[in-house]
């Protein structure tokens, strides 16, 4: 699978908060896009989701024109989404917002991606019963990326998810996502503090809406 | 004494059945939607139309009567609920708070035009309908006689509120249902078709809005302006157990139903708005309390 983003603009209200961004991320790519805050990266994070609309410009995933499709349409394309602030749905238990995008994807569910959570973080089996609304926000955090992975997505958009999380945790994430990596999975990650995102193939700096390979 | 306040809880539960019916539908199309329905109440009001013309139609016989209550007529509702989910959902653009009011007059707009429709219709008679065998006559509790059709209803809410419960907590459809009334931008995201899960949502809402208005005309009278007090109850009832929560309106309905009944059976000297009073009172003290209703914030 590859991603490649052309030309995208897009507005919030009156602001342009994406100006003509693009870049390209292949088969076992990692890219990351670091900014201040208000640059631009939850936008086009959104943007590519198709939370928000493109207003010109065109994403394609394999050759196949995403820009404007429904979410559920790109969810269900093989993308597996973490949003800025988390946005776990409070009622729920933290299994239930975890197995939801299967559900959706009308994905099987497989018992080993809990082995796999759980090596990850073993606290984890304590909470699947728990109301995410009751969750600190770490385990929050926690819930909100496995959420993203559980229906083994190809390409992963996640937005300032290191943020909140303690730096073994964030090791863990990385050391998950480098071996998926190999299988061939891609992942574009935000984050505001670059030293989060040292260990990425590609690294954009967005500020302002506009977009610029640093490394 | 205490078989008399038993006797006044199972008319409560009769009444908490049709309110649960009605504000079931109102509330979970507004934690889905976002969208305060208040043509909801037309729903129950053409209901009760629609049973009248059918039995019309398909003449007066026992099986006819029970196919028109259970099925034919809340199923002719759910086909105007559908046209008005479309309707709702292209007017639904802006902000959440251009939202808001906008659905609030268009609705009420929708709500006036259904009523000069039905007035078109069925003129300004009052109508109602035969009761099937079953539901005529009592039966005794404690000595007293009971309606069967209380007892009736008192079933429908246990039923429905049971089936219901086990739907929305228990399965894989509940749990995306809960979702995306939590958060339908997010649910959509997670690969959720949040437009036909809500078109499924409104046709359950209206269905069981036509159920209620289907019971209701067997023993209420049925006119081009019932939806206005159908409506004014349900909304009640949702605030309290909290807009946008399928349990919050079984314990609103509940809640209202109960008080409502003791206040006629304790009050009744004070005249016959001590049911509207009380609904009132009710209101106010949960607002107090808790402003976003007893199940405010959850499914």
């Amino acid at each position: 699978m590859k991603l490649k983003v052309e030309n995208v603009n897009i507005f919030r209200g009156y602001v342009h908060a994406c100006k003509n961004v693009s870049f390209e991320c292949k088969e076992g790519e990692i890219i990351g896009i670091v900014g201040p805050n208000g640059a631009g990266k939850t936008s086009l994070l959104q943007g590519l989701m198709g939370l928000i609309p493109i207003h010109s410009g065109h994403v394609y995933l394999d050759n196949l024109e995403i820009t404007n499709l429904p979410p559920y349409k790109i969810a269900r394309l093989g993308v597996g989404y973490v949003p800025e602030d988390r946005r776990l749905f409070g009622d729920l238990t933290v299994k239930e917002n975890i197995l939801l995008p299967c559900w959706g994807k009308k994905v099987k569910v497989e018992d080993e991606m809990f082995s796999v959570f759980e090596e990850l973080f073993p606290k984890i089996k304590e909470l699947y019963d728990k109301r995410s609304m009751y969750c600190s926000g770490g385990e929050q955090m926690l819930t909100a990326i496995y959420r993203a992975f559980s229906s083994k997505p190809k390409l992963l958009l996640l937005d300032e998810c290191f943020e909140g999380l303690a730096p073994v945790m964030r090791k863990n994430i990385k050391d998950y996502l480098l071996k998926e990596k190999n299988k061939g999975i891609l992942a574009v990650l935000t984050e505001s503090n670059p030293n989060f995102l040292t260990w990425v193939d590609k690294l954009y700096h967005i500020e302002r809406g506009e977009i610029s390979l640093a490394k | 004494m205490l078989e008399e306040l038993i006797i006044q809880a199972l008319y409560g539960l009769s009444k908490a059945a049709l309110l649960f019916l009605i504000a079931c539908g109102l509330s979970v199309i507004f934690g889905m939607l976002n969208v305060a329905n208040f043509a909801h109440g037309t729903l129950y009001m053409l209901s009760g139309f629609f049973a009248i013309s059918l039995i019309r139609m398909l003449g007066y016989s026992e099986v006819n009567l029970w196919m028109i209550l259970l099925a034919l007529a809340p199923l002719c509702v759910t086909f105007v609920g559908i046209a008005f989910k479309y309707i709702l959902t292209a007017s639904a653009r802006g902000s959440p708070e251009i939202i808001a009011v906008n659905s609030l007059i268009f609705t009420i707009g929708l709500a006036m035009i259904f009523n000069d429709v039905a007035l078109a219709i069925w003129g300004a008679d009052v109508y109602s309908y035969p009761k099937p065998s079953l539901l005529k006559g009592f039966i005794l509790i404690f000595g007293r006689m009971f309606p069967n059709y209380d007892a009736f209803n008192i079933i429908i809410i246990v039923l429905l509120g049971s089936i219901l419960t086990l739907l929305f907590f228990k399965t894989k459809t509940g749990t995306i249902v809960r979702a995306m009334a939590f958060d339908e931008r997010t649910a959509s995201a997670m690969g959720i078709d949040t437009k036909y899960v809500s078109l499924i949502m409104f046709m359950l809402g209206s269905f069981l809005a036509g159920l209620g208005g289907a019971i209701g005309a067997m023993v209420g009278e049925v006119n081009f302006v019932t939806w206005e007090k159908v409506i004014l109850e349900a909304f009640i009832v949702a605030v309290i157990g909290g807009l946008g929560s399928f349990r919050g309106a079984l314990i609103g309905a509940l809640i209202i139903g109960l008080t409502e009944s003791y206040a006629i059976f304790f009050f009744s000297r004070l005249g016959p708005g001590v049911g509207w009073i009380t609904m009132f009172i009710v209101l106010a003290v949960v607002l107090l309390i808790r402003p976003q209703g007893i199940f405010g914030g959850r499914f």
